[in-house]
């Protein structure tokens, strides 16, 4: 008989958040295999988590005001 | 990198946080603004060896508060919507797809308390004892808004 592994609430949100380490994914993956309604809804949360990161990569490109800069170019000149 | 050009490299980070926090993009970098001013005041107590991002936001974040404590003084403004979440004006082109507008439209709806957790965790990258300490609260309180923000979202998408 498989030995079903115990998975908390935490390791569930740690998996979505992409902040387990491979054996730990492995863990949680084998458990969810076992329950197809869960797993899915892990799923959608895992893919809301990834899309989230790509979110907001495009505000990382704007060039930084230059009032800012010069805030901190002022500072380090004196 | 010297500590000027390693504060540099965060504006864009606190400048992306500030934008879903604030009333809208020109009002997040008046935030902006001011967390560096204080920041550059507050040079000498930073421990070189700590944690200039978590810093900055920890900055960031006071001034946000005492924002919000203004405004709960305030008369009733008209351009925030029925929730109170104020609607933000977009700069245009800032995204990529409509499933992404679609998004950002979504974390704007959320509590501020939720937001700013979603935000931290889920966009800039914080680990939940980073979101703790910036935002004041406990790591616990951190997973849950964490997870609850999620639900909500899910709640919302078409996906």
């Amino acid at each position: 008989m498989t030995e079903r592994p115990i998975i908390t609430d935490a390791d569930l949100q740690d998996y979505i958040e992409g902040r387990l380490d491979v054996p730990a994914r492995a863990r949680v993956e084998a458990r969810l295999a076992a329950e197809p309604r869960l797993a899915e809804e892990v799923e959608r949360l895992r893919r809301q988590a990834v899309k989230l990161q790509e979110f907001g990569k495009k505000a990382l490109e704007e060039p930084i005001p230059k009032d800012m800069l010069d805030l901190i170019e002022k500072f380090g000149r004196r | 990198m010297d500590l000027k050009e390693q504060i540099i490299e965060q504006i864009p980070r606190l400048r992306r946080f500030a934008r879903y926090l604030a009333r809208d993009a020109d009002h997040a970098d008046d935030l902006v603004q001011e967390t560096l001013i204080r920041a550059l005041g507050a040079l000498p107590q930073l421990d070189p060896e700590g944690n200039l991002r978590a810093w900055l936001f920890t900055i960031l974040q006071n001034v946000l508060r005492g924002e919000w404590r203004r405004r709960r003084r305030s008369p009733v403004r008209h351009d925030i919507d029925a929730d109170g979440v104020p609607e933000p004006s977009q700069k245009g082109g800032q995204f990529e797809s409509a499933t992404l507008a679609e998004l950002a439209g979504a974390i704007r709806r959320l509590p501020p308390r939720f937001r700013e957790v979603l935000m931290l965790c889920g966009v800039e990258g914080f680990d939940y004892e980073e979101a703790a300490a910036v935002l004041g609260v406990p790591v616990g309180t951190i997973r849950s808004r964490l997870s609850r923000a999620r639900a909500m979202l899910k709640e919302w998408s078409s996906e």
